[in-house]
């Protein structure tokens, strides 16, 4: 430590103070932990993404067959697969609970209101990225699903047809679809998602938890 | 009585700095969403398509087919007369269901709420809002049916 304290001086009281930081004692109840819970899930999501996006291919030709090669002949494939289908379906549950822990506990009242949208915000873009993974594997009920996500868009009104055309990338679901849904789950999506983590992370260092009701 | 407030020369040059600062940071933004949605050749209407031969089908009779992907009906009125309409329901989508044969007197039925067209594609009973939405369609010389996207 001291090497780098000495090109660096006072990253040592930083690193201390992230590691050894108190919290009162209301929060040593699971509840409290539920966002934490969601950030490891979604920390899990990232790591065994990047192992499936080794061998996944988003095309209508490879997809599915792509697929089926991480399930029955990667090494190891089927449980990454099973891990990153199973961590997105909790990071929603702990997510959606940890929200009613912000909601039941009033922690969302003066001067956390713009944590709440920051979280708001959070919660949509992980459902964001549990529809867009959806369609990847191109199977029945992920193109079945993405009409009927594509339908719903577009009976909004106003907006609806327009934004249908750009979640399809043309007048059906087709290809052009699976390559922008793609590009949301493994890039937009991801990029957005953190930016927002680390502002709602950074929000609650600067407000610390809120006092017991 | 002279109330207008100073501006200093600090003010003033960055609001005539942030003008073009917004069309700077603007202009990409809408190049962006013009890049994002789908060029002309993706948005094209879909292609008129041969589904059957007249003599295929008798007076009242009926022909299922797939147009963009998506089921739709064609039902022979008269010697001369067809019509063509898609089986999504217009109460909220499901695919209408067409009973085997002869549609004389006959009522499709929407499995999902109980929704009602008679043969046609008029909108009979039950929750649909409107008629089946009608396709375009022509018959060539030789008794082929060409079905084609209606241009309403
Ligand atoms: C990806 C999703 C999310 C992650 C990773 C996350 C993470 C966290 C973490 C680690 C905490 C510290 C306290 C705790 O764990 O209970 C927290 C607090 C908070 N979260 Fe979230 N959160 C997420 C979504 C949400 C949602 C959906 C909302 C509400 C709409 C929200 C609102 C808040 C608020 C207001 C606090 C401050 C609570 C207090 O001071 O007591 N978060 N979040
Ligand atoms: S969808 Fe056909 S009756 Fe509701």
């Amino acid at each position: 430590m001291s090497w780098m304290e000495e090109r660096f001086p006072g990253i040592g009281h930083a690193a201390k103070e992230i590691a050894e930081h108190k919290v009162p004692s209301h929060t040593l109840n699971p509840i409290y932990c539920l966002g934490g819970l969601t950030l490891i899930a979604f920390l899990v999501q990232v790591l065994t993404g990047i192992f499936l996006a080794v061998y996944y291919k988003p095309t209508v030709a490879e997809a599915y067959a792509s697929v089926q090669m991480i399930t029955y002949e990667v090494r190891f494939g089927a449980i990454v697969r099973s891990l990153h289908h199973w961590a997105a379906n909790l990071m929603i549950v702990l997510c959606f609970l940890h929200m009613l822990r912000v909601y039941y506990t009033g922690a969302f009242k003066k001067p956390r209101e713009l944590n709440w949208v920051a979280g708001c915000f959070l919660l949509l873009l992980s459902m964001g990225l549990a529809f867009t993974g959806y369609l990847l594997p191109y199977e029945q009920l992920s193109y079945w699903a993405s009409v009927i996500g594509a339908e719903t868009a577009g009976s909004l009104p106003v907006i609806g047809p327009d934004l249908k055309i750009m979640m399809q990338g043309g007048i059906k679901v087709t290809g052009e679809m699976l390559s922008r849904f793609y590009v949301l789950h493994l890039m937009v999506l991801p990029a957005i998602t953190i930016l927002f983590m680390v502002a709602h992370f950074i929000m609650i260092r600067v407000q610390g938890i809120s006092d017991p009701m | 009585m002279d109330n207008t407030t100073p501006v200093s020369r600090r003010k003033f040059l960055g609001a005539v700095l942030a003008i073009p600062a917004i069309g700077a940071l603007g202009t990409p933004l809408v190049a962006a969403g013009q890049f994002v949605y789908p060029p002309d050749s993706l948005l094209q209407p879909p292609k008129p398509k041969k589904i059957g031969n007249l003599k295929d089908v008798n007076v009242w009779e009926s022909i299922k087919f797939d147009f963009n992907d998506a089921p739709g009906l064609l039902v022979r009125k008269d010697e001369k007369e067809v019509v063509a309409y898609s089986l999504k329901c217009t109460h909220l989508g499901c695919t209408v269901e067409v009973p085997k044969g002869n549609l004389k007197d006959k009522q499709l039925f929407c499995p999902c709420h109980g929704g009602q067209f008679d043969p046609m594609g008029n909108n009979v009973g039950g929750p649909p809002p409107k008629p089946l939405p009608a396709f375009g369609v022509e018959i060539a010389d030789n008794g082929d049916i060409i079905i084609s996207e209606k241009l309403a």
